[in-house]
């Protein structure tokens, strides 16, 4: 039975190859693991090797031919096979984003998995025999369940994290199912009177009488709820506010975030956010805008303007809102900020932090753009100077050399401290700021 | 308890058996005043006489046969063979007679006989004088196969091969003659044919180990239950009679399990065991494929780096373990 | 003084079903009887009546079978002989329930009792007193047959339920006083003995309080049994006139006046509650019954009232078995385990009535936005095959959710068959459900099914 070559998928971002050479040509003898043929990918050049001895049979490309990854380019096989006149479709889409490391024995990975995805095809599911008597006994179809076993095998555990996270629905009479469905009542949450708690209509009705309570529940403000709340109203009561709102367009951010997301990933096991970007850019902003950084004293009597460039992240926590700092965020390149924010971050939803490491911030980013916020006006964290509020990136009509395009568009909104920045410097930041991520390059340098 | 090596604990259950059974007695190449390739019987001519340790010539189915026929007449020799390699020149006498004899004529005769013999490499023996070939004996029935790891379980699994009606193989390691057991007591003492020995106890992953392997498994599972892996380690002891039940039960636990031994894996007796495993109850249990570790199909070389390279290691243990449970 | 963890007055279905459970859970117990073990529903009840009405129903069909071809001869029928086989029966089921009172270790104490607030119990008998004390205290009394004050009624001989049975011979006229369920049953076992029945009922109805097309259906086949059925009617006087002979006197629903004679006269006006057990306690009472809560416990903590002495609820054999089995799970701290509240209703008239859930007109008091299907057994082919046209199913449904209110069923057997819809309700399952169950063929059951199918608008042949 003749063997496809398949177009390897040789890292994760990498969606098609080109062929730089064939080294057979149809009817050639193949040996097992020699080279035939040259692929180039966007990181690297590598040499195909055969996993079959045979002959080869069919080519479906030419040289500078660019083939989508797992595509099939050829045959190997005994002579007189027939192979198709046209490369068969591709088994497997490249979204399947099954972290392979570049090996030289790529193809041959992938022709087992394009044809362990036929076998579910066909209604087979790889699954170890524990499973399937767990499956079995528990009335688990294992098609449900995600495998994390090689090759997506499904183990024992697998179908126990099901059972245990599947949602088991309740019992309930056909009536009372109604009754829920009518009433808006999830029956999760109501307790079943009956065998073996079995949801009976009365017991909808008691349980709606429980939530129709008006009376609200009662929060103490304690704790960081009391922090957050008397730090607000003391900035937003003596400071006075003043926000400038400005459109980014994010194209080359975006850019630069996918070209290096890989380096980043590999170095530090974290991918880079916005976040880190937008950190790295207003940490270079500051740098030239020293005005911006800085504080008043507690006399009020003098301007610090802050040598240190130190950057508070606001974090949401369930307790409340935290803002750990990055130290020294300008000395640091993207890698060290991105391991440090994520620590941080990570820290505080933890509720690990210790003061320190929420102390001597010089700046705030506020970032709402994973919610659906366009702009708002941040207020400051005293006693800094100004505080940067970043919205959610949209893909919005924008003019450009004469035409309406859709650029991804992302409004920074600065709040400052008149009684420290006028508006101009403040302005002038804003600008820089906006340069730096429309040309994100230079942060690079 | 007493500290004992496994080589003193064979000798003093030798002793005391020819002390309490005059019908028991020794024949081998150099067993008397040399005290045999190992030292095994150092000492005991002196106290016995060369009547009843016998040295005789080198001639492998010689020994054998002459033991096979005394045993029919109601002694209970206990043959060594220098290397269990040489084996192979007693193999018709073991297959053919032994083995057959108490079937051929209706429990009419026995051959109660035992056959010791040191197997497997570490000591730099090359390929004639290194293997293990257990598996071609298990193969014949009627013949009883012992693979003692330890001291303690060399000299009471001694005495049941001894005390057996059946001819035992009875496979000492040469690696373990110096190794001891501080818990072998003095007096005599039976250890079943057909009872394995849970060796450690544990959760995640069974190892089913013989003879040497059993303290490479121990390692292994030492340095595994520092990454938080659990091993349950599983002597046979035997592997003719096998203890399948101890076996079936663990691997109902730990839902994994990884065969090894030294021999050759191809076709060695690790197949049988993995067999078994997936054809009993255990089946529905196993949540990993049923593992096999073994030397490469290769003679073994004289190279020291070689002989290791052929043979499972602790780390290769710890490796298939880890992938066993899809820690890599 | 004896003390026990519960003792039971009165060993009808409601009393000795709560002395078994109760033994069931290991209490021990006492039930104070001062007439036979079973109550009213065992010896002037239930069982009684439906061992007559076995007789008429045979009769009839073997009156009526020569019609089919199956030729019997001069039939014959002895009164005498109905009633030993209804002694017989009764005595069967009373020595049945005495078996199980001594394998539950219940001891049982002859004589009439009474209880106190301190949940003690005098049992008198012949002038003998015993006192009997325990934490939870079971009065389960019943109650006995009423004569209203009418003119010459409480003088004249007359029978009741109770004592209905001692007549020994069968006569050839019978006035029964109230068309209620006691009535209607006993009218329709004296007709199909071939006495000339007049009910005479003052309300506007026979069976008042039960589904209205069931109490037409009846009254019409009542009427071509050859009874008189006068309703809206006022009784105004029963006098003896000649020997054995009585002479009744009563005004129609349009005011005319009629007078009748009779041999006998029955009286079925309903039942006044013996409320002597409870006269030392300061239980409360609600129109002449006691009040009891969920649990039926009285306003006295231990004190329960169960059956037909307790206020609401179904005066029926059944609903005081279910809830004498929550007084007892209640007093010994279990959660209830039955749902006393659905009491299916049967009466063995004639064709048979049974009904379960609310009638038709409780739902309309009650505001729910229903409909209503009703399927004829004219065109059933097993009714056919036995050939009876009286009778029909008919559900109740509330139309938002398909919830079953209620359920009336008419005609032969029904009385065994309103388990099926009453399991329905006390499933919660709804029109959906019902009317997506296979029922089998040919079965009178299939006119539910057919019921449900027409009510969601699928239905088959209707």
């Amino acid at each position: 039975m003749a063997k496809e070559v398949f177009m390897p998928k040789l890292s994760s971002t990498m969606e098609t190859g080109t062929i730089l050479q064939w080294m057979k040509n149809e009817g050639d003898p193949v040996e097992m693991g020699e080279p035939v043929f040259e692929v180039m990918s966007d990181k690297i050049n590598i040499e195909v090797e055969a996993y079959e001895e045979g002959f080869m049979l069919k080519k479906y490309y030419n040289v500078d031919d660019v083939v989508p990854v797992n595509t099939v380019v050829g045959y190997i096989g005994e002579k007189e096979e027939n192979v198709p006149d046209t490369p068969p479709e591709s088994t497997e889409d490249s979204e399947s984003d099954a972290a392979s490391e570049p090996e030289q024995n790529e193809p041959a990975a992938h022709g087992t998995e394009s044809s362990s995805v036929r076998q579910v095809e066909r209604g087979q599911i790889r699954a170890t025999p524990a499973a399937r008597r767990v499956a079995r006994e528990e009335e688990v179809s294992l098609s449900d369940v995600t495998g994390s076993g090689p090759k997506q095998r499904v183990q024992q555990q697998d179908v126990r994290d099901f059972l245990q996270n599947a949602p088991k629905p309740p019992k309930a009479t056909p009536l009372a199912r109604k009754w829920a469905e009518d009433q808006n009542v999830d029956l999760n949450t109501v307790e079943g009177s009956g065998p073996v708690n079995k949801i009976y209509t009365k017991d909808l009705s008691a349980a709606q009488e429980e939530t129709v309570s008006s009376e609200p529940d009662r929060i103490p403000v304690k704790g960081v709820r009391k922090v957050v709340a008397d730090r607000m109203a003391e900035s937003a009561s003596t400071v006075p506010h003043v926000t400038l709102n400005s459109d980014v367009d994010m194209t080359e951010a975006i850019r630069l975030r996918s070209q290096i997301q890989d380096k980043v990933v590999e170095q530090t096991g974290s991918k880079l956010s916005y976040t880190e970007i937008i950190m790295k850019a207003v940490a270079a902003a500051l740098k030239r805008h020293p005005s911006i950084n800085a504080s008043l004293s507690s006399d009020q009597q003098e301007i610090l303007l802050h040598r240190d460039i130190n950057i508070g992240l606001a974090v949401a926590t369930e307790q409340g809102l935290v803002v750990p700092v990055v130290p020294s965020a300008g000395e640091k390149g993207l890698t060290a900020l991105v391991k440090e924010s994520k620590q941080l971050a990570a820290d505080a939803r933890n509720q690990q932090l210790n003061p320190q490491q929420m102390q001597g911030g010089t700046f705030t980013i506020s970032n709402l753009g994973m919610y659906a916020v366009d702009g708002f006006t941040p207020i400051i964290n005293q006693p800094e100077a100004a505080i940067l509020g970043v919205g959610q990136m949209k893909e919005t009509p924008t003019a450009r050399n004469g035409n309406v395009e859709l650029r991804p568009l992302t409004t920074f909104s600065l709040s400052f401290d008149h009684r420290i920045v006028d508006g101009a410097p403040a302005a002038a930041f804003l600008t820089e700021l906006k340069q730096m991520l429309e040309a994100p390059y230079e942060l690079l340098m | 308890m007493r500290e004992l090596t496994y080589v003193e604990a064979l000798r003093e259950c030798m002793s005391q058996e020819m002390r309490e059974n005059e019908n028991v007695f020794l024949m081998g190449e150099d067993i008397g005043v040399y005290g045999g390739a190992f030292g095994v019987t150092r000492g005991m001519i002196e106290e016995f006489g060369s009547k009843r340790v016998r040295n005789t010539p080198i001639s492998e189915a010689g020994i054998t046969g002459s033991a096979i026929g005394s045993a029919l007449t109601g002694m209970q020799p206990i043959v060594e063979l220098q290397f269990s390699d040489f084996i192979t020149i007693a193999m018709d006498q073991l297959a053919n007679q032994a083995a057959k004899l108490r079937y051929m004529y209706g429990g009419k005769g026995n051959v109660p006989m035992v056959l010791r013999t040191p197997a497997g490499s570490g000591t730099g023996a090359a390929a004639q004088h290194s293997q293990s070939l257990e598996a071609w004996v298990a193969h014949v029935p009627g013949l009883k196969v012992v693979q003692p790891s330890t001291a303690y379980d060399a000299k009471g699994l001694l005495k049941a091969a001894i005390d057996d009606p059946n001819p035992v193989i009875f496979y000492e390691h040469k690696l373990l003659y110096k190794t001891s057991s501080d818990d072998v007591p003095e007096e005599s003492y039976r250890i079943p044919l057909g009872q394995a020995d849970v060796k450690k106890e544990g959760t995640d992953v069974t190892i089913v180990a013989t003879s040497v392997m059993v303290h490479r498994a121990l390692d292994a599972a030492e340095k595994l239950s520092e990454e938080g892996i659990s091993v349950e380690v599983i002597d046979p002891r035997s592997i003719v009679p096998l203890d399948e039940e101890t076996i079936v039960q663990s691997v109902i636990k730990t839902n994994r399990v990884v065969v090894v031994h030294e021999a050759v894996k191809r076709g060695g007796y690790g197949a049988e065991i993995a067999s078994m495993i997936t054809e009993s109850e255990a089946f529905d249990f196993l949540d990993a494929p049923v593992k096999r570790l073994g030397a490469s199909p290769v003679p073994v070389p004289y190279n020291p780096e070689l002989e290791k390279a052929m043979t499972p290691q602790t780390d290769d243990l710890i490796q298939t373990c880890r992938e066993t449970l899809q820690r890599t | 003084m004896h003390n026990y963890d519960i003792i039971i007055i009165g060993s009808g279905p409601g009393g000795y079903t709560a002395a078994l459970r109760a033994a069931n859970e290991g209490k021990k117990t006492a039930v104070v009887e001062d007439r036979k073990i079973g109550g009213t529903c065992l010896h002037r009840g239930c069982i009684p009546s439906k061992t007559m009405l076995q007789h008429a129903e045979v009769l009839h069909q073997v009156e009526g079978s020569a019609a089919w071809g199956i030729e019997t001869g001069d039939v014959s029928f002895s009164y005498t002989a109905m009633l030993e086989r209804k002694e017989k029966v009764v005595s069967q089921l009373e020595a049945g329930i005495t078996a199980l009172m001594k394998k539950g270790k219940i001891d049982v104490f002859p004589g009439r009792g009474s209880v106190n607030n301190e949940k003690e119990v005098t049992v008198e008998k012949e002038g003998q007193t015993e006192r009997l004390q325990a934490p939870a205290v079971i009065a389960a009394a019943g109650t006995s047959p009423f004569v209203p004050p009418v003119s010459g009624l409480r003088e004249t001989a007359h029978f009741t339920s109770d004592t209905i049975f001692e007549k020994r011979e069968l006569p050839s006229s019978l006035l029964i006083v109230g068309g209620g369920i006691v009535g209607v049953e006993y009218a329709c076992l004296f007709a199909g003995l071939h006495v000339d029945v007049t009910i005479v009922e003052m309300q506007e109805d026979i069976l008042t309080g039960e589904d209205k097309d069931a109490s037409a259906l009846l009254r019409r086949s009542l009427e071509k049994q050859g009874v008189t059925v006068e309703t809206g009617a006022a009784l105004h006087d029963v006098q003896t006139k000649k020997q054995k002979a009585v002479t009744v006197v009563y005004t129609r629903k349009d005011g005319s006046r009629e007078e009748i004679d009779v041999d006998d006269v029955l009286v079925t006006a309903g039942r006044k509650p013996n409320n002597a057990v409870l006269e030392d306690t300061s239980v409360q009472y609600v129109d002449g019954f006691v009040r009891v809560n969920e649990n039926m416990e009285t306003s006295v903590t231990g004190l329960y009232t169960i059956g037909d002495l307790a206020a609401g609820g179904w005066k029926l054999a059944h609903a005081a078995s279910a809830e004498g089995i929550t007084a007892v799970e209640h007093a010994c701290g279990l959660k209830p385990s039955i749902h006393k509240s659905l009491i299916p209703r049967c009466i063995y008239t004639f064709p048979e009535i049974a009904a379960v859930g609310m009638t038709e007109e409780e739902v309309q008091q009650r505001g729910y936005d229903y409909k209503t299907e009703l399927i004829p057994l004219q065109g059933n082919g097993k009714a056919m095959a036995m050939e009876v046209s009286d009778g029909f199913t008919k559900i109740i449904v509330e139309k938002k959710h398909g919830e079953i209110l209620g359920a009336v069923l008419a005609g032969p057997h029904v009385t065994e068959m309103i388990g099926e819809p009453a399991a329905y309700i006390h499933l919660e399952g709804t029109v959906d459900e019902l009317a997506s169950m296979v029922h089998p063929h040919p079965t009178l059951l299939e006119s539910l099914y057919e019921a449900a199918r027409s009510w969601i608008g699928k239905g088959i042949h209707h």
